[in-house]
């Protein structure tokens, strides 16, 4: 995109604004600007619509009226009511939070903040003229859209996700597996399946590994608990979580790729994964309960809205500064979070980070700035990999002009997981939900 | 601490003692079975996100540079959207912080290579951390906890 043209569109959006009365209705033939006859006509604030009412989404539609005030107009798109929060659902799945803990309404973002909230879901994004068409059949119109849609799954023959659950993406895969879990025989089998690099959350299955691991050698006797792994070794924390599984008895293996699986029937027999490691052998483990995470890939709104990088087909290119898709013919739409291509790791915190930098860079361009050049983000994650013990991770990314790409400056993990992190985790998490919905 | 963070307080801690309770029971008692474990007890985890009156946060923007708001907002995801935290944590809104002197503090990797704020200090320049000083001090919160 060229980042000096829209910003010289919109302050021409801005100063025909305010002198309309002065200069005359002559003056709109002369601007070529898309944003012009739409603030003109409602002598209105930028209309910001706001797809995807999870961290990125949420956060960026909160910003927005808080930072943007009157001067922005924020719809926020989502279809369900609440939003079921990921973060903790591993102390879900082994009874140690109920998940309605979990979930979070938009009232904080509607009654508090001035969002407008539409339950709807997108039906089709139309680039040229800037409007949503929504299932239900309204048509929203924006002056930008930030789209914040979350991930997708490649499918995997023979899946049934509601007998195989993935558990990485909404409450009622985290029940499935929730309930799969409580009810694991003695002597059953569990295999966790670990994607390839990148996926949401990239620690998230090496921890559910372990802390599962340990929440079924409390419960039942002699479980066969089972990691297939798609890389060639741990891709986060390698020696923590070895040291981990070692302790926990659980067999992890590497350079594994899946062929196919069996969902098995209604009542949970017959459900086997087929795969090879490092191309040898074919082999089938019959298992009682098989956790598949498949490969992620970008929201299916990320393709038929023509956003896919085109090098790819995977992921939305952006441009970090804005978050503005780069695809032409794409400009003011912005991705967030899990969709988005840049080497940042897809996480609901980083989402959080961006969305803030997103709503920054668009209130800044609406004021006649630049987007502020040199934007950092930092996550600082907690998760249980035990029962009891808790693990953080923290990162700093900085934007790298001349690369024109966010790039990671520092990294630490906590030295060794440990129950004093249990209520700094908590305070974490409380402080992030609130951020975000409160 | 106040009343409700005290309530809260013992909440965890109780919820902690709880969970190792059992697991201490489980273990002890050894005969597992496949029956489904429910959680017996409320957890005693909850996260209210409805405790900050935004209605009483002022920015004073009068001469806040450039940068400021949007470096800040990174601190405000674990430190509460201005820099008014939530539950038992720190508060970083308001003119009697000594943000400089904490990010300097933890740069230090013999003190705090181990914490968590030790990669977030090290993230920020020392004319970055003036950006973040200049918009907390700017902030003032009237709404108690």
């Amino acid at each position: 995109m060229n980042k000096s043209t829209i910003g010289i569109d919109v302050r021409q959006a801005l100063w025909s604004r305010r002198n309309i009365l002065k200069t005359g209705a002559g003056l709109l033939a002369g601007l070529a600007g898309m944003n012009v006859l739409s603030v003109l006509a409602a002598g209105s604030p930028l209309k910001v619509v706001v797809v995807g009412g999870g961290f990125g989404g949420a956060t960026a539609a909160k910003y927005l009226k808080l930072w943007g005030k009157d001067t922005v107009e924020v719809t926020l798109i989502e279809p369900k009511a609440k939003y079921s929060s990921a973060i903790l659902s591993g102390m879900v799945l082994t009874n140690q939070l109920e998940i309605d803990r979990l979930d979070f309404n938009y009232d904080r973002l509607t009654t508090i903040h001035g969002v407008n909230l539409v339950q709807d879901r997108v039906a089709s994004v139309d680039s040229v003229i800037k409007t949503v068409t929504l299932e239900g059949g309204t048509t929203v119109n924006y002056d930008r859209l930030i789209l914040s849609p979350g991930i997708d799954f490649v499918d995997v023959p023979g899946w049934d996700p509601e007998k195989l659950p993935h558990a990485w993406d909404g409450r009622e895969q985290t029940e499935i597996l929730q309930q799969q879990l409580a009810n694991f025989p003695d002597n059953g089998t569990l295999v966790v399946r670990v994607p390839p690099f990148p996926y949401r959350c990239p620690p998230g299955p090496y921890e559910r590994s372990s802390h599962v691991a340990d929440y079924l050698r409390h419960n039942v006797q002699g479980a066969r608990i089972v990691v297939l792994d798609s890389k060639p070794d741990i891709g986060v924390e390698p020696d923590l979580f070895h040291s981990l599984y070692a302790d926990l008895d659980v067999e992890y293996r590497s350079n594994i790729e899946v062929l196919s699986v069996n969902s098995g029937d209604a009542d949970g027999n017959g459900r086997s994964i087929t795969f090879t490691e490092s191309g040898s052998v074919i082999e089938i483990i019959e298992a009682d309960v098989i956790n598949l995470i498949p490969d992620n890939k970008a929201a299916p709104l990320i393709f038929s809205a023509g956003l896919a990088d085109p090098a790819t087909e995977k992921w939305a290119a952006i441009d970090p500064l804005t978050y503005e898709s780069t695809v032409a013919g794409k400009e003011f739409i912005h991705i967030l979070g899990d969709s988005q291509a840049t080497s940042q790791p897809k996480a609901a915190q980083m989402a959080s980070a961006q969305a803030k930098i997103c709503a920054d860079a668009i209130l800044r361009i609406l004021a006649g700035d630049t987007p502020y050049p040199e934007p950092i983000t930092t996550v600082g994650c907690s998760s249980p990999v035990t029962l009891t013990k808790i693990n953080w991770a923290g990162q700093s990314w900085r934007y790298d002009a001349a690369l024109g790409q966010m790039v990671k400056e520092f990294a630490r993990t906590a030295p060794e997981p440990n129950q004093e992190n249990w209520e700094p985790m908590l305070n974490w998490a409380h402080n992030m939900f609130a951020d975000t919905f409160g | 601490m106040n009343k409700a963070k005290q309530k809260h307080y013992l909440k965890i801690i109780s919820s902690i003692t709880v969970l190792s309770t059992a697991l201490i029971l489980s273990a002890c008692g050894g005969s597992s079975s496949s029956s489904s474990p429910e959680i017996e007890n409320d957890s005693g985890i909850y996260f209210d996100i409805s405790t900050v009156n935004y209605s009483a946060v002022t920015v004073d923007e009068t001469g806040l540079p450039s940068g400021a708001r949007v470096l800040a907002s990174q601190c405000a995801v674990c430190h509460g959207t201005y820099g008014v935290a939530v539950r038992d944590w720190p508060d970083l809104w308001g003119s009697n912080r000594r943000i400089s002197g904490w990010m300097n503090d933890y740069q230090d990797p013999a003190l705090y290579a181990d914490n968590l704020m030790h990669v977030h200090a090290l993230a920020y320049t020392v004319d970055e951390v003036d950006l973040l000083k200049s918009y907390y001090q700017a902030v003032t919160y009237t709404g108690g906890e």
